[in-house]
């Protein structure tokens, strides 16, 4: 008995990478606008569209990776192993796909949307590395009001 | 005579654009190729941490989070150059 209440919550019932995928998706709503206007200030409208584009794909990117774990692990490791691979491939799938959509639009500039694809993907993770826990207590997320 | 320098000059035009498409997706496909084997292991090891040590399955999964999205950076690069070479 003791041993099955020492059974981990890990394989479908907590999910540490989806909290962590809101935040990430949270802190974006937030820093995000910041990378969007220096983008509108140099490029100007055209780079604000380019760049929000970016920042939503990015955000949107984020938030099906967490759920696509979360989704096959509630499934079988072996189910997370194909999700996973499954899930980059169609990622980048989708990336693709957005760009192709927009490319040959009015307001679309390259250079905003690929700097703000990147600059936010780092960033919001090096952002998100802060406030990450990792212990067996809190394994995602740190708790509301812990200090460093 | 001007002619067939400007047809020379239109066709070398078209063959460097095509040459360029060509080069984005070799570079964008093999740019995808590194960032499959890391997931792939972060994955696999993932899967082996949780497995040995079922209790700390949170930790293994935030850690697993992490190592793909930032293993993914160096794909979104690849796609980052992609579209810069793209005609």
């Amino acid at each position: 008995m003791a041993e099955q209440a020492a059974q981990p919550a890990a394989m479908g019932e907590e999910a540490p990478e989806r909290a962590m995928a809101q935040d990430i998706v949270r802190r974006g709503m937030i820093g995000g606008p910041v990378l969007v206007g220096v983008c509108a200030g140099v490029w100007g409208f055209d780079g604000l569209w380019s760049s929000g584009y970016a920042l939503g794909l990015i955000l949107i990117n984020f938030w099906l990776a967490a759920s696509l774990i979360t989704w096959s692990l509630r499934i079988s490791p072996t189910m997370l192993m194909a999700g996973v691979m499954g899930g980059y491939f169609i990622r980048l799938g989708i990336l693709t796909g957005a760009y192709f959509l927009v490319r040959n639009t009015g307001w679309f500039e390259a250079l905003p949307f690929v700097i703000t694809l990147v600059a936010a993907h780092i960033v919001l993770l090096v952002w998100e590395t802060r406030y990450v826990s990792m212990s067996l207590a809190y394994p995602g997320l740190k708790p509301q009001g812990a200090t460093q | 005579m001007l002619a067939l320098i400007s047809t020379i000059l239109a066709q070398i035009d078209q063959a460097e654009s095509g040459l360029s498409a060509i080069g984005a997706g070799l570079g964008y496909g093999l740019a995808a190729i590194g960032p499959g084997v890391g997931i792939g292991i972060v994955v696999g090891n993932a899967i082996t941490a949780m497995a040995r040590q079922p209790e700390s399955a949170g930790v293994a999964r935030t850690t697993m989070f992490l190592g793909i999205a930032f293993t993914e950076a160096l794909a979104l690069i690849g796609f980052v150059v992609f579209i810069l070479l793209l005609p």
